[in-house]
């Protein structure tokens, strides 16, 4: 007995050996400053000198705020763009590629518009943001397309009505490529007899997208609908390179939002307070969606 | 209602031609097996008989009716696949029944039909189950049942059983020929395992590479192959096949047997040789005991022979084995083209 139990202790040091590198790297990057940005969001501070604590003052404050709470409103319409429109475009695409392009025209050009859609996704944000900002300005390609079609234009990231479509469409075009990769990569270990058998059984295209094509790839789009929707939530590049937020906070989010805080207004422990309450609900969001996808995982 | 008749059905793929004039008639509730090597073309020609590979060149009908531009769905047909395609987050009704949603068939009479085909098959109490909690053999059946309760016309098979495991085959075996033989179907099956096409099978037809080597009764087939392919293929262990000139071995031992002059090859299936007194004398190189019968591996002036004896010998590797056998079993194929020679 007394061996079995020296065995074991050593087999978990062991354990603990291999999960010291992640752990420390965890603490350093993630614990560590999120520990410290919970205890700056209880105090009033501006970056120098020492923090005066205020104890809930700035949950109070972010409570009653109305940016913040626009901020998050805009989050939902972001929810949307990198989340809900391009999962379900990517899975119609990648349907389509997989299910039409590669049959009928060959493996290559599926794997072309493959790599085409997911060249946004290696572009750089800050050159995306300037590719956009040519296309999107009042003189852009954009304008001057629709000039040509006898549509009136408009200053599509300077006008607060059209702001937030304009970077939502940016953002599903960015977004795509990641989602349509991973659902023809979670196609390609699909059972081909499986469309075949339901050709035969009589069902067309439309009903092998909806009663093959979707439930087969129930892993991959919780994955990708859980972790684009935590990149929706704490979105702030394409926002910080296309508009600042602006016009008029018409594109703040909670991401843009903290960094002002930190950075411009340098209220930091309202920034912190930001963070913090936008961490929070980005956990809440994720642990709820995991425990569904379990719930449901088990029910099958 | 179910014929399948094939006129000079070709495959291409870009200048590769896979199956080339292929002209086969399948009758009415007859269980038809395609068998060959792999690679033969057989699993390709099913597929294009349900529709799934486009055809080259040729006509094929169902039920006299030209089914070439015809949807695999219109077909009037029902498939059951290799890895029997079972839908793995339906249960086994709703894998049953998706042909007949798809057909928004009444909700009564789909349940009628699902009903009967899970009692003929012994699946009634697995319906509500999914199909990784069934067995291989279970699974086969909701494959069996899904065609069923199409009521088609064709059934079309590829190579059902070859992922199951050797007992569970031969009992599969039987109950889809007692299945098929009491809906009648007209059935076409393939596989590679001649031993599944012998024991299954109204008519086979033997295949190799892309073409028809030769269609019969499984009996046909094993009495009088039409060519030393079908001989080597039909029966295990396979034929002996023993070059001979001029009724004597390579190493001029004469044979007692008639043969024609000039060059043959003489085939003589392994179970066919007994030990006796009188016949050839073999050199043996192995022994294998199954208990049922005992194989010996031998050669015969140089060439490799094989013997499937029910008597049990006493014989080692190295030692010398006189075999008898009657000439009736005897089979002569042209040494050059390898066809019949008939006697």
């Amino acid at each position: 007995m007394a061996a079995i139990s020296q065995s074991r202790r050593t087999g978990s040091a062991v354990y603990w050996l291999y999960l010291m590198p992640g752990l420390i790297g965890f603490v350093l990057v993630v614990g560590l400053p999120f520990a410290m940005n919970v205890a700056i969001s209880f105090t009033k501070w501006r970056g120098i000198g020492m923090p005066s604590f205020v104890g809930l003052a700035n949950y109070d404050r972010l409570l009653g705020d109305a940016a913040f709470w626009s901020s998050m409103q805009h989050t939902l319409f972001f929810v949307v763009a990198m989340a809900v429109i391009p999962t379900i475009l990517s899975l119609i695409l990648a349907a389509t590629l997989f299910d039409y392009v590669a049959t009928q025209f060959g493996q290559g050009w599926s794997s072309f518009f493959r790599a085409g859609y997911y060249l946004p996704q290696i572009l750089p944000v800050s050159a995306a943001g300037v590719l956009w900002s040519w296309i999107l300005n009042p003189h852009g390609v954009l304008n001057l397309v629709l000039r040509g079609l006898g549509l009136e234009g408009s200053n599509w990231l300077g006008d607060p009505s059209y702001a937030i479509y304009a970077v939502m469409g940016v953002m599903v075009w960015i977004q795509i490529g990641y989602s349509l990769v991973v659902f023809m990569s979670g196609l390609g270990r699909v059972d081909p007899s499986l469309y075949e058998a339901a050709r035969l059984d009589g069902a067309g295209a439309p009903q092998r997208f909806w009663y093959i094509t979707i439930p087969m790839l129930r892993p991959e789009i919780a994955v990708i609908a859980l972790t684009t929707t935590i990149a929706a939530l704490k979105v702030f590049a394409p926002v910080f390179v296309l508009t600042n937020g602006g016009p008029d906070n018409s594109t703040i989010v909670p991401s843009y939002f903290s960094y002002t805080h930190f950075f411009a207004t340098v209220r930091v422990g309202y920034g912190a307070a930001i963070s913090t309450a936008q961490t929070a609900i980005t956990i809440l969001l994720g642990l709820m969606f995991l425990r569904l996808q379990t719930r449901k995982g088990d029910a099958r | 209602m179910g014929a399948v008749t094939l006129s000079g059905v070709a495959k291409r793929y870009g200048g590769t031609e896979v199956l080339r004039d292929i002209n086969l008639s399948i009758e009415e509730g007859e269980f038809a097996i395609l068998v060959g090597p792999s690679g033969c073309g057989k699993s390709t020609l099913l597929r294009m008989i349900a529709g799934l590979e486009e055809i080259s060149g040729g006509d094929i009908s169902i039920g006299g009716r030209r089914v070439n531009d015809l949807e695999p769905k219109d077909r009037d047909i029902a498939m059951v696949f290799q890895s029997y395609a079972l839908y793995p987050h339906m249960t086994v009704a709703d894998n049953m029944g998706f042909a007949l949603k798809m057909a928004r068939v009444d909700a009564a009479e789909k349940q009628a039909r699902i009903t009967r085909a899970a009692e003929m098959l012994g699946l009634t109490p697995y319906l509500d189950r999914y199909p990784r909690a069934l067995s291989g053999g279970q699974r086969q059946r909701v494959a069996m049942g899904r065609a069923m309760v199409r009521d088609p016309a064709v059934f079309l098979f590829d190579e059902p059983l070859s992922n199951l495991d050797a007992k569970l085959r031969v009992q599969m075996r039987s109950e889809i020929r007692q299945t098929q033989a009491r809906l009648g179907v007209t059935t076409v099956y393939v596989t590679h395992d001649q031993i599944e096409a012998m024991t299954m099978a109204d008519r086979i037809i033997v295949m190799n590479g892309g073409r028809i080597e030769q269609v019969g009764t499984p009996l046909d087939l094993y009495d009088r192959p039409a060519n030393r392919f079908v001989a080597e293929f039909i029966g295990s262990p396979a034929m002996n096949m023993i070059a001979v000139t001029d009724g004597r071995l390579p190493d001029g031992t004469a044979l007692p047997l008639i043969a024609p002059a000039g060059a043959v090859t003489v085939g003589l299936r392994p179970e066919h040789l007994h030990p006796g007194p009188a016949g050839i004398t073999v050199q043996v190189t192995g022994v294998e005991p199954t208990g049922a019968e005992t194989l010996i591996t031998a050669t015969l002036a140089g060439q490799p022979i094989t013997a499937a004896l029910r008597d049990r010998v006493t014989v080692r590797p190295g030692d010398s084995l006189t075999l008898g056998f009657d000439p009736a079993h005897l089979h002569l194929f042209d040494a050059g083209s390898g066809q019949r020679i008939s006697r």
